[in-house]
């Protein structure tokens, strides 16, 4: 049991981003991810830490991709308008296969939409938003202890996959504060990049292809050289025009994360062993989801709830097995059904499916799902 | 087996952008928590720094709270008139309401079939003549909220305002919590069981 404080989504984000490491920050502020930025501005400078507040997004997302090559693990934090600008360079994050994470705190979209209410519209820009076929880790969790514990893992995995992590969460999620029992230092895991003792080569070949086709660790720039680049490069990062290096260096940056999935994926399921209908949620609607399952459970009606914490990749694996007995989805998110969509690609099949979608800017309530579920189960037991 | 669904005693502060009620909610939210519960704490205001509605809520528990939010509130305290009659609805049967008397001139007849606990100061008068200023009213507010209700417990209202408030405010805002605390007398007792409503609000 670690010490119990009152913390607030954003507060935990950017706590959490320090103790995994992050020492630098550059960001524009904007509603509701505003408190991130505020708490860094605070914090990192205290620890040797570097904070900036740039000209706009796109220069945000482009200093952290430069701090990050330079040896310093790397964040910005923003909202929907200024993740749209965001794209083009993590686009480029991708294609340099550099570690930065991304913090999205959706708001209601589109454009300016709805500052200071929540929204989950943002899981399909966070998988596509960004041109062209691209590998993308995103994830996505609904409590604020959770945010603390997820932003940790997320600076892990793109160290370990040497890939941008999407790390979304909601206005909801970013603005409530709440009792948070701290992990204890112990628990937590963290990567540390290479060290300048580890490497010793005077040119670092940053994107060589291993066995198993993971990433090597990123290299300090300074103490040894590297070239990166946007263009289709060969192994060294210089620009090659050739099919083969394009087919072959494309291919690896989207095996890198396939092949590995089983690892990235997280989920967190609630009474799904014996359900037939299963309600799919995440964020912070996964909150009002497990209560409408309790309250469901209570009058008798098997089922249960599947809460994806990595969004993409999407674990469909995970849904395939649980195919075998549920015949019933209820999906509830603050959209028109992006993930609604992905689900569906597993269960077409199945008898009833309902999606509980709202772009109101406000939490959809346990009695919104709860008579999705009603409606469903009515459905079914129907002779 | 029935599962276990946790219904957390709730307080809504409502108010106009500028009045302070985050950061009451806030104080009371860290209040709440030394004194042993958990606590989520959530609020709406608009893009404005001034002005337009604005609320904050606690919700608070001996277990953790899975659902952030909750239909009805078991106390509505309300800085400002023009916010009473839009959340008057939202409290629970029999809830205390709270209300800053030079704020909230007039009071909706159709209160009468919510609660009869209605505790009506004059906050912000308190606040300017015996804090200092105005813009302390919401500190009063959680003062007389102390007092007239078993929410919280003065000594954490105080202690966790030094640990969120500039170290210059600090005194002036225990002092308009005292005097919150010394300007009402009765206090009345929420409901400490679940409630579990399947029958309707207004059902007797």
């Amino acid at each position: 049991m670690g010490e119990r404080i009152l913390l607030q989504g954003n507060e935990a984000c950017a706590l959490g981003a320090i103790k995994a490491g992050c020492r630098f920050y550059a960001g524009y502020p904007i509603t509701p991810s505003s408190e991130i930025m505020e708490v860094m501005s605070k914090e990192l400078p205290k620890i040797g830490g570097v904070f900036i507040q740039m000209e706009d997004e796109l220069a945000s997302a482009a200093a952290v991709i430069g701090a990050s090559l330079a040896g310093v693990k790397a964040m910005t934090a923003t909202s929907g308008p200024g993740f749209s600008l965001m794209q083009e360079a993590i686009g480029y994050a991708c294609m340099t296969e550099t570690p930065v994470v991304f913090v999205d705190v959706q708001r209601g979209g589109p454009s300016t939409g709805l500052p200071t209410k929540p929204g989950q519209g943002d899981i399909m820009q966070a998988r596509w938003g960004t041109h062209g076929d691209h590998p993308v880790i995103a994830l996505y969790p609904s409590t604020v202890e959770e945010v603390y514990r997820l932003i940790i893992k997320a600076f892990n995995f793109a160290e370990e996959f040497r890939n941008p992590v999407i790390f979304l969460m909601d206005e909801i999620l970013g603005h409530i504060r709440e009792t948070v029992e701290l992990p204890p230092d112990g628990e937590i895991e963290t990567l540390s990049r290479r060290s300048d003792e580890e490497y010793e080569e005077e040119i670092f070949v940053p994107f060589e292809e291993t066995e198993d086709v993971s990433a090597i660790p990123l290299a300090k720039m300074g103490k040894t050289r590297f070239h990166v680049t946007g263009l289709v490069h060969d192994e060294s990062g210089f620009p090659v025009g050739s099919p083969d290096v394009a087919e072959k260096l494309l291919r690896r940056l989207l095996d890198k994360i396939r092949l590995h999935a089983d690892r990235l994926i997280l989920y967190d399921e609630f009474m799904v062993e014996d359900a037939e209908i299963l309600v799919i949620a995440y964020g912070s609607v996964a909150r009002s989801a497990i209560r409408a399952v309790k309250m469901a459970r209570n009058d008798g009606i098997p089922v249960g709830l599947f809460r994806p914490i990595t969004i993409w990749p999407f674990p469909f694996k995970r849904l395939r097995q649980l195919r075998k007995h549920i015949n019933s989805v209820v999906v509830a998110e603050l959209n028109a059904g992006q993930v609604a969509r992905e689900v569906s690609r597993v269960f077409r099949d199945r008898r009833y499916f309902e999606v509980v979608s709202k772009l109101s800017g406000e939490l959809i309530t346990p009695s919104e799902i709860l008579e999705a579920i009603g409606k469903v189960y009515s459905n079914m037991t129907e002779l | 087996m029935k599962l276990d669904i946790p219904i957390p005693q709730s307080v809504r502060i409502a108010g106009i952008g500028g009045q302070g009620n985050i950061l009451a909610a806030l104080i009371l939210a860290e209040a709440l928590m030394k004194q042993g519960y958990w606590v989520v704490q959530s609020q709406s205001f608009g893009a404005q720094v001034r002005g337009g509605t604005s609320y904050a809520d606690v919700l608070y528990c001996n277990r953790p709270i899975d659902y952030p939010a909750t239909e009805l509130f078991d106390v509505l305290y309300c800085m400002h008139e023009s916010v009473l009659g839009v959340f008057l609805n939202r409290l629970a049967k029999n809830g205390v309401l709270l209300i800053d008397s030079d704020q909230v001139k007039r009071i909706p007849r159709m209160v009468n079939h919510i609660t009869k606990k209605i505790v009506s100061v004059p906050m912000t008068k308190i606040a300017r003549e015996k804090a200092g200023n105005a813009r302390y009213a919401n500190m009063v507010g959680l003062g007389v909220l102390a007092k007239s209700t078993d929410v919280v417990k003065k000594e954490f209202l105080l202690k966790a305002i030094e640990e969120h408030v500039p170290e210059q405010h600090i005194e002036a805002n225990k002092r308009a919590v005292e005097e919150g605390y010394n300007s009402v007398e009765k206090t009345y007792r929420l409901r400490r069981e679940e409630r579990y409503g399947f029958l309707g609000r207004g059902f007797e």
